[in-house]
């Protein structure tokens, strides 16, 4: 065996992964080589290095609280290793969890989380019943945006600078309400709607946050219209402590989420969605 | 000793997605400069992934599958933000200069010591030289993942993996041993 062989091969000797024989044969290298003696010494106090003295970084009591609410689960108690039993425990309080029971264990945890109240997909799809699926993922993005360290990519209360910035940045143009007696707009960030890109604009009201996500509607199973936005046919949903209207305008789907007031929110959406549509 | 055991197996905490939080978010720590993208990472990492959990084949490595979601992210956040557009092949090649030059730095004895009294600013400043695939594919070797698994992540052959982290930790240690050459006598 010549170095560049012996080489080639230290990251596995060191990681255990060269079968007796190779082991054997490259440990025979380097008790005749300083050189290579040296180059293994030297990966190993690299190793060292990162094992035990690169800063570890763990996450935030914040990030932790985020990702449990995010996962519907109770948030202060999440540590590593302890994160899922309260979450599992809640799957089981909502009988939802013998699909769970079905798939390797891995996937069955990250199913009680989803159960458990981030997404709702698979649960609407086979049961058809409580929130709709457009409703509860316009939540979902509606509390990752008041979550997020940095909600916006563009920060400006003009909508003739947030409109030009989404250009390039997504393949449709969305229409972007200006502000409307109280309501302000904050600037926009592009986001997803399930599958798909969206442009999500920021609002406050007072003290609420309000989000408008504008999305391509093609392939959508879209809900079905049972009240009017301003004579635009719409359809409302909520879901823990939200409201959301939603509305369709040509090609594109518009779904406004707030936790304000229901009827403020209809009345937000009526002077929203007739512009849309312009 | 490894920063996190390979505790991916079946059963247990490594089967739980909360339980790689800390896993994640060191890796994304060493991606972003800003605490505060890599926590909107790690937050998207999680949404992506509860999302898109019937994509998860049952059997396959949760932490790598986590890890790969994480890495995704990343470059769509730096897509959207077009700085760069992000060209892996180019980012690779930053490293062979830097490998090149370690091996002219301190041979010998000289880096064994150098190495030996690294500090963990000096590791961090040295990471972030090195190119996004360079840094990854160091980080998750530390963090004890195979060459399957990092090559489940950063979606390559298994002998790309090889060849980049080895073209990646000896461009690491030629800039630690550049920070050795700084120090005063």
């Amino acid at each position: 065996m010549n170095c560049d062989d012996a080489r080639e091969q230290l990251q596995d000797l060191r990681r255990g992964r060269l079968g007796p024989a190779a082991a054997t044969e490259v440990r025979g290298h380097l008790a005749g080589c300083d050189a290579c003696r040296r180059e293994d010494e030297a990966e190993e106090l690299l190793d060292r290095a990162l094992a035990e003295r690169l800063p570890r970084h763990p996450a935030s009591l914040a990030l932790r609280r985020r990702v449990a609410a995010l996962a519907g689960g109770e948030g202060s108690g999440l540590g590593p290793g302890a994160g899922g039993e309260p979450l599992r425990e809640r799957a089981r309080a909502t009988g939802r969890p013998r699909l769970g029971a079905l798939l390797a264990p891995a996937a069955a945890a990250a199913l009680a989380i989803l159960s458990a109240g981030l997404l709702l997909e698979r649960h609407h799809r086979q049961e058809g019943a409580g929130l709709d699926r457009l409703a509860e993922e316009a939540i979902t993005d509606h509390l990752r945006l008041l979550s997020s360290a940095h909600p916006l990519d563009v920060e400006s209360s003009s909508n003739h600078e947030v409109k030009p910035w989404f250009e390039g940045r997504l393949d449709f143009a969305p229409v972007v309400p200006p502000d409307q007696g109280e309501l302000r707009l904050l600037g926009g960030a592009v986001g997803y709607v399930l599958d798909r890109k969206a442009a999500v604009m920021s609002y406050a009201l007072r003290r609420h946050k309000v989000t408008l996500l504008a999305f391509p509607a093609a392939g959508l199973a879209w809900p079905v219209a049972d009240r009017s936005a301003g004579g635009v046919p719409a359809s409302a949903g909520e879901g823990r402590g939200f409201h959301v209207v939603l509305w369709r305008a040509g090609e594109l789907g518009y779904a406004l989420v707030s936790d304000v007031d229901p009827a403020e929110l209809e009345g937000l959406s009526a002077a929203m969605a007739p512009a849309t549509r312009r | 000793m490894r920063l996190v055991t390979r505790a991916a197996g079946g059963g247990g905490a490594a089967d739980d997605p909360l339980a790689h939080l800390d896993a994640l978010h060191r890796l994304a720590r060493h991606l972003t400069p800003s605490p505060a993208d890599a926590e909107d990472l790690v937050q998207e990492t999680y949404v992506r992934a509860f999302r898109g959990v019937a994509g998860f084949r049952p059997g396959s490595d949760l932490r790598a599958w986590l890890f790969r979601i994480l890495r995704n992210a990343f470059l769509d956040a730096r897509r959207r933000e077009e700085r760069s557009p992000v060209d892996l092949s180019v980012e690779l090649a930053a490293d062979a200069p830097t490998a090149a030059a370690g091996e002219g730095l301190l041979r010998g004895d000289a880096e064994l010591e150098r190495l030996r009294k690294v500090v963990g600013e000096e590791i961090e400043a040295a990471l972030r030289t090195l190119s996004e695939d360079g840094r990854t594919v160091v980080l998750l070797d530390a963090e004890g993942l195979s060459e399957a698994e990092i090559a489940e992540v950063m979606n390559c052959p298994q002998g790309t993996v090889k060849s980049r982290l080895s073209r990646a930790r000896m461009a690491l240690r030629g800039r630690l041993a550049e920070y050795g050459r700084q120090e005063p006598p």
